[in-house]
């Protein structure tokens, strides 16, 4: 009996620290910082409701910019408080159905979040008012559902950062184990549902065109379609999010986990394999140029070798490592692909 | 030294003591229960009779797989074979294990609610409902996510099948066990003669009524190593990994069964209490499960309504359990949260309802993991 030196089997891994580093650095600031840019960009609504210029034009869209960016930041936390809400869905359901948006204008008894609206709710809907026509062609009736589906998205990530701060916290830094139902298990699928599903397929695989037999490019996919020049720099933005996730910020990650498995092939070694392709995949994303939407019809063959690139950490991470870390993989692929 | 060899000695004297308390507890009420639900009578006869029930499982069995059919587009369900399965009235059933159910006395229609004939006409009215929308092509569901699922369901997302299954599991088979044949009507009755020794009855009545109770359960011997594949057997079996449900309810009804072999009805009224108690678990546990899918599947219409569907089934199966925590009215606040319209439903009101749910039966700390 007595105390020893920590062996390598990763039980002696302190879950706990990870946990409330996720927690306390990285998800919860995510959110507060993500909230706060949907509330400017609910002020910059109003402002542009109260005088529809040119420049509160301009001010609008850059503050849906930032908030839509802010957004990839905290995608990937889809598991309690906003699996609770289907945060995924009623934030970023994408291609938006525009007709829908366009019948919803000035409808009185229109709700959002009932599932009808899924497709036509969120930053895309908003992607479409806002970027997709000019000055003169947005009506105060449209202005109002902007503030309709402004409110929603505020309402909704308050409601999930609000559970974050009161009981959630303190449940998820608790459940230590790694079991399906374990926050490590809850992040650790989430983590890679969004990364496999949200990012490499919907962000560039499907408008690539890479998942079809007839791999034709479907550039009517791509995320902000309306903005054109969104889409790439939200794809490299979702990137670093996953990566300070696994880096675990400045304190202790996934790394450190695979880490404390040994000077072995699926610990340590695993790590280094992972970090080389995450460099990797951060390089390979430099090649895509906005519009994204061209760039897969004129350039089709050179975003296959990014997804290809991208497609390299899915099996990292949610073969090899989930394995190494003895975790299940509990979610289903129904994406399609 | 004198003092501590004291110390010592009236230490030993109390852990002894304890011993011999224990044992004297034990003795008087502990009753071991058999690996497998199975009994015998001095003489070797097995005192096990569920027949009946059996033959009920297996009709619902049928006319899941009947209304199953109903799924593929083009096929119709009649609402006249409907009803006749229902209240067994010449209908020509498969009965594939021989039990002899075509023709029998056994019915699931008299069985539901006691009969109550309100009950019964909310069932008839679901499978009238669903013959008349079968066939049409518009009325099958196909999941956005899964194009091998697809659901009969009528315009508000509302899938008979799982009404009429789950609801039978309720207002049939839970009200059997939890307020019939455990309620004192039923276990206050004879438990020293066999009913009829030469008709090959050689259980009491008391012994007859309980296995009655556990055949609406399950039909498994063995259970849960069997028996994991249909109705409170197949959702207890579900519930297992955070409720332990199965191995609570298997465990009850031997000791039970048991205890009442023995004549030690404590016992026997300990195990009715864990029954009860554990089937409510199990179903609004499977509530909760479904709610919590449906908002996974919140934007696959075909999988959501399904969830709901169930849910909603479970969610009407809680009154009729004995001493239920959810009454009629308490069941219907629940169900008025998610709203009678499943394609106009928020997540927020379906976590709204789980928790509600959660809260009543005191299962807060599980309804995420459920």
């Amino acid at each position: 009996m007595g105390c020893k030196p920590p062996v390598n089997n990763g039980d002696d891994f302190n879950r706990s620290t990870l946990l409330i580093n996720w927690a306390d650095n990285i998800i919860i600031p995510s959110y507060e910082s993500y909230l706060s840019k949907v509330e400017g960009l609910e002020m910059r609504v109003a402002e542009f409701a109260l005088e529809p210029s040119e420049e509160n034009l301009d001010e609008l869209r850059s503050s849906l910019f930032d908030a839509y960016k802010e957004w990839q930041t905290v995608q990937a936390f889809e598991f309690g408080p906003a699996s609770n809400r289907a945060l995924l869905e009623t934030t970023n359901t994408y291609p938006t159905d525009t007709i829908a948006i366009v019948a919803a204008i000035g409808d009185e008894a229109w709700i959002p979040g009932t599932p009808s609206t899924l497709d036509n709710i969120g930053f895309p809907a908003l992607d479409y008012l806002i970027n997709g026509f000019s000055l003169s062609e947005i009506s105060p009736e449209a202005i109002d559902h902007i503030e309709r589906l402004v409110d929603y998205l505020y309402a909704e990530s308050y409601s999930v950062l609000e559970s974050w701060e009161t009981a959630y916290r303190d449940e998820f830094v608790e459940s230590t184990g790694t079991e399906m139902g374990s926050s490590v298990g809850e992040v650790l699928n989430a983590f890679n549902h969004v990364y496999e599903s949200s990012v490499r397929h919907q962000k560039l695989g499907l408008p690539s065109g890479v998942s079809t037999f007839s791999q034709t490019p479907l550039p009517h996919l791509v995320e902000a379609p309306h903005a054109e020049t969104w889409s790439v720099e939200f794809l490299k933005t979702s990137l670093d999010a996953f990566e300070n996730i696994y880096l675990g910020s400045d304190g202790v990650g996934l790394d450190d986990y695979l880490i404390s498995l040994g000077e072995t092939e699926y610990g340590a070694g695993l790590d280094a394999d992972i970090k080389v392709q995450m460099e990797s995949s951060k390089m390979a994303l430099e090649l895509l140029e906005d519009p994204l939407a061209t760039y897969v019809v004129d350039q089709q063959s050179e975003a296959f070798e990014v997804y290809t690139e991208l497609q390299a950490l899915v099996v990292l991470w949610k073969v090899d490592m989930m394995s190494s870390l003895g975790v299940l993989i509990t979610y289903q692929d129904n994406d399609g692909d | 030294m004198n003092l501590r060899k004291s110390l010592m000695f009236t230490t030993v004297v109390s852990i002894s003591m304890l011993l011999i308390s224990c044992d004297h507890w034990r003795n008087n009420n502990d009753v071991e229960a058999p690996v497998n639900y199975e009994f015998t009578d001095s003489d070797g006869n097995s005192t096990v009779s569920y027949s009946g029930q059996h033959q009920r499982l297996n009709m619902l069995s049928e006319m899941v797989t009947y209304m199953k059919s109903a799924n593929t587009v083009g096929v119709s369900v009649d609402e006249a074979t409907l009803h006749s399965m229902y209240a067994n009235e010449s209908y020509e059933w498969n009965d594939e294990e021989e039990l002899g159910m075509t023709g029998s006395s056994k019915q699931l229609k008299n069985k539901t609610a006691g009969g109550d004939p309100t009950i019964t006409a909310m069932f008839e009215a679901w499978m009238t409902e669903m013959s008349e929308a079968s066939g049409v092509e518009e009325n099958v569901v196909v999941s956005s996510t899964n194009s091998s699922k697809q659901y009969l369901q009528s315009s508000t997302g509302q899938e008979w099948t799982q009404l009429i299954e789950k609801g039978l599991m309720g207002a049939c088979f839970y009200y059997n066990i939890s307020s019939v044949y455990l309620g004192t009507e039923k276990m206050d009755v004879d438990n020293t003669n066999a009913v009829d020794a030469e008709e090959g009855k050689y259980y009491t009545t008391m012994e007859h009524h309980w296995d009655e109770a556990y055949g609406y359960f399950t039909v498994a011997t063995d259970y849960p190593v069997n028996g994991t594949d249909r109705f409170w057997g197949k959702y207890a079996n579900s519930r297992e990994e955070v409720l332990g449900s199965a191995t609570k309810l298997s465990e009850a009804f031997r000791l039970g069964r048991q205890a009442i072999t023995e004549g030690k009805l404590e016992v026997r009224d300990e195990q009715i209490n864990i029954i009860r108690e554990e089937l409510e678990r199990v179903a609004a546990g499977t509530a909760i499960h479904y709610l919590n899918e449906a908002v996974a599947d919140f934007g696959d219409d075909a999988l959501r309504n399904h969830c709901l569907s169930e849910a909603k089934a479970f969610i009407l199966a809680l009154p009729y359990g004995a001493n239920s925590s959810v009454d009629q009215a308490a069941a219907n606040e629940i169900l008025a949260v998610i709203g009678d319209d499943f394609y106009n439903v928020t997540t927020a009101s379906l976590i709204e309802a789980r928790d509600q749910l959660a809260s009543i039966l005191g299962l807060t700390e599980h309804a995420e993991h459920l």
